[in-house]
């Protein structure tokens, strides 16, 4: 047996994917199936976004080099710009700001600077399942702090001080929450904040859904509450947003001496992000905020057929989803576990759901039905074979 | 507040300089650039055809973390084709450059504590990375008197019982050598009897110059191949450095954690530059060419321009697009008032009195050296080298 490095023990190829390939295969074979896994948008990239990245190909040579490692200086501006204006965080694009490959790097970079060898770092559960392999590639351990159906998957700041030990410094948060679509209020936020300051611990915030949102619900960025400016780092990106999926543009806002050491880490990972999909991102933050408001409603459609096809039926449960664009259902009575209750749905009735338990121990026995890559159009045929799979679970 | 890890870990000084220059050139000032390792090419048209056309289609959504099918399929034919190197499509994957295949070879066979073997003059990025990777990085020192190659001898002795891997690049970066492959079969030798796996990073393959032949260590030693991991990319051969695509060959285990260790970090590369990247590999290379006789021609002009200015010791190397002087003569001079104490003032004076931009040996642990690259069009390296006679007169 071949000796591989230990973090890499258990790292998974993640289980949304595994889904996907088995849904190709099944495809592939005849059947039809309706993904309710992914959660990547189904719109295109908005036009202005793709004619700035086509006129920079022919700008020349400046957008087909690397960029400055820290990101073009044009995006870090508007970036810079965006935060002041919607999460009133005020940040210096030349020091407080790394553009990165996706939120996903910026979280990755984030935590290889912040966590050592054998670390305790708190991480919602369930929550998006790269945290917890991202922090164990930083050498660290995931410490999940339960979001229970009970309270509404929102957090219980006294359960997360009592399973916090002296030496976490770090705590990963994601509102709006993949997977149960919580939005945590502007009260819990300021009650996490507290206790991080009271702590010392940095926080890392995931705010890659921010712009979907239901009813009243507000968005509040940690950041940008008192005091919290410099134990906080922002990630976010243009993929949930702007459906930008592929183009790999994120960036990270946090104190300089994080983004500092950050920019070092991110220069012997990757260099730069690719050049001229961040002068796409500058349209996208320039010319194409309202794209992402039409896909919030169209999102919002969805959500409401989803609630009213699923309201007073008694054999699935869920809290109405505040923000992102997922349902975390579970089956009361179903006597199998969430992997089952995914291939159940799958083979029976063609519908791909992603299992619960690939968020965390506290996932386990739900389904998430992602509502990003299904047209309002095929709801009625959702309800219809999520109905029928359900009677068959009894 | 920052980790252990990281404290070790400087930021790169290519980049660094690289800063410096941005910050002159917004102030107006004009300067020679022979800091950065970047081709002055366009990236060729029909590869940016191919670009427009993934845009149009929306090819712009998440794929595999590995990379596209299509272009996994191609990077095994060239592999096959180019090297020698026969892998399956499940043995190879693409990267956001050949830099991220380097940190994920890294991540994928080193644990804390495990050694990797860096050869100096070497390229900033490697000793970082495997700090990064929890690594300790064993540097064994060459010189001028083995023509920066490192020999089994050295190698040998350079290892011990934690020796994990050992990253070699040919044609390397700094110092613009290309080992045979006699030599490399000898290196492949050394680490078959103690079982040590191999980073080969090959990304200056394609610019070679005066008939030098560029071989892959596994190619040379067949017995490495399963100790080998195959590191190469675009963006040299094919002007495209800021598309962020480069490619690793190797067992399929390895490959596989590499893909797992990728997805949490990054996940995969831009896909327009994956289809991007498709075209260069399998579309014609008459531009490629041009441009490597292109290079020759500046090498040859940077060189003899270089052999003119006293103080810059060097033979003339066969690949990559850097020369590599020994300046030790220069240092403890005084250049326009101020005194050179070692390589990094001489580069910073370079810079701001000059406006030339080179790159300090001593980042490349080479503190005698200056690293110039000829990647620049014909008219700045007269300028440059102008400016520097002037300088140094
Ligand atoms: C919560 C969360 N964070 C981050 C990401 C990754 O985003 P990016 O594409 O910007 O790397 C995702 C993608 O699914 C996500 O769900
Ligand atoms: C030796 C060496 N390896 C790798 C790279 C990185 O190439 P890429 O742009 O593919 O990440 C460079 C770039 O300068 C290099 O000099």
């Amino acid at each position: 047996m071949r000796r591989f490095a230990e973090r890499m023990r258990g790292v998974q190829h993640s289980a949304t994917i595994e889904l996907s390939d088995q849904i190709k295969t099944m495809r592939k074979d005849g059947r039809e199936i309706i993904s309710l896994a992914a959660a990547r948008p189904d719109f295109d990239t908005p036009r202005v976004v793709k004619e700035a990245a086509v006129d920079a190909l022919r700008l020349g040579a400046q957008y087909t080099e690397y960029t400055e490692s820290r990101g073009l200086p044009e995006l870090r501006e508007v970036v810079a710009d965006k935060l002041s204006r919607e999460n009133d965080l005020q940040v210096d694009p030349d020091r407080e700001l790394l553009i990165t490959v996706g939120a996903r790097e910026a979280i990755f970079c984030a935590l290889q600077v912040l966590v050592d060898q054998g670390d305790e770092v708190l991480v919602f559960d369930p929550s998006w399942l790269s945290y917890r392999w991202a922090i164990r590639l930083s050498g660290g351990l995931p410490v999940g702090v339960p979001l229970r159906q009970e309270a509404d998957f929102h957090p219980d700041p006294e359960e997360m001080l009592s399973l916090a030990s002296d030496d976490v410094r770090v705590l990963v948060l994601n509102s709006p929450n993949n997977p149960t679509g919580a939005v945590f209020t502007p009260a819990e936020m300021q009650q996490i904040a507290r206790i991080a300051r009271e702590r010392d611990w940095v926080i890392i915030t995931d705010e890659i859904y921010e712009d979907f949102l239901y009813g009243d619900h507000q968005h509040v960025s940690p950041a940008a509450l008192q005091g919290m400016k410099d134990r906080t780092v922002t990630c976010n990106s243009c993929s949930k947003g702007w459906a930008m999926t592929g183009w790999r543009v994120g960036y990270a806002a946090g104190p300089a001496d994080i983004i500092d050491r950050m920019l070092a880490v991110h220069q012997h990972l990757v260099s730069s992000p690719c050049a001229f999909a961040q002068k796409g991102a500058v349209a996208a933050f320039t010319h194409a905020r309202e794209a992402v408001f039409d896909m919030v409603d169209s999102y919002r459609r969805r959500r409401q057929l989803l609630l009213e096809g699923l309201g007073g039926y008694p054999r699935v449960e869920f809290v109405p989803p505040e923000g992102a664009c997922f349902f975390f259902l579970r089956f009361p009575g179903a006597q199998i576990n969430s992997e089952q209750l995914s291939r159940h749905f799958l083979q029976q009735c063609g519908l791909a759901m992603t299992p619960g338990a690939a968020f965390g121990e506290y996932g386990e026995g739900y389904l998430r039905l992602s509502f990003a890559g299904v047209d309002e159009g095929m709801i009625p045929e959702v309800l219809d074979r999520l109905k029928r799979g359900t009677e068959q679970l009894q | 507040m920052v980790s252990e890890r990281l404290k070790a870990v400087t930021p790169s000084v290519t980049l660094a300089i690289n800063s410096r220059v941005q910050e002159l050139e917004a102030e107006g000032k004009d300067i020679v650039k022979f800091g950065v390792g970047e081709p002055d090419y366009p990236t060729p048209e029909h590869i940016k055809e191919a670009a427009r056309k993934a845009i149009a289609q929306d090819k712009t959504r998440y794929t595999p973390a590995a990379g596209i099918p299509q272009l996994r399929e191609a990077v095994v034919e060239k592999f096959s084709e180019e090297n020698n190197l026969h892998y399956k499509v499940s043995q190879v994957m693409v990267s956001v450059g050949a830099k991220q295949a380097i940190y994920n070879s890294l991540m994928a066979l080193v644990n804390p504590g495990d050694e990797v073997i860096v050869i100096a003059p070497y390229w900033v990025s490697y000793p970082e990375q495997v700090k990064l990777a929890g690594g300790v990085p064993v540097v064994v020192q060459t010189t001028e008197d083995t023509n920066f190659k490192v020999t089994p001898e050295a190698l040998r002795d350079a290892i011990s019982p934690r020796t994990r891997a050992l990253i070699l690049n040919t044609p390397n970066n700094p110092t613009g050598i290309v080992y045979s492959s006699e030599e490399l079969a000898a290196l492949g030798q050394v680490m078959l009897e103690h079982d040590i796996w191999a980073i080969c990073d090959d990304i200056y393959e394609s610019l070679v110059y005066d008939k030098a032949l560029h071989t892959s260590l596994p190619t040379a030693c067949p017995d490495m191949f399963a100790r080998s991991i195959v590191i190469n990319g675009v963006s040299k051969a094919y002007a495209m450095t800021g598309w962020r695509i480069g490619y690793a060959g190797g067992p399929e285990e390895i490959i596989s954690a590499m893909s797992s260790c990728q997805g949490h970090a990054t996940s995969n590369p831009t896909s327009v530059s994956q289809w991007a990247a498709l075209a260069a590999l399998q579309g014609p290379k008459g531009e490629v060419r041009e441009m490597v006789q292109d290079y020759g021609q500046r090498r040859d002009y940077m060189a003899e321009r270089l052999q003119n200015i006293a103080g810059f010791e060097f033979t003339k190397p066969r690949g990559a697009f850097y020369l590599f002087p020994n300046v030790s003569e220069l240092i403890g001079r005084s250049i326009n008032g101020t005194k050179v104490t070692d390589v990094e003032v001489l580069a910073k004076i370079l810079l701001e009195e000059a406006h030339v931009a080179l790159v300090p040996g001593s980042g490349f642990g080479a503190p005698e050296n200056l690293r110039f690259s000829y990647s620049a069009a014909m008219d700045r390296i007269e300028e440059g080298m102008d400016r520097l006679q002037q300088a140094l007169d």
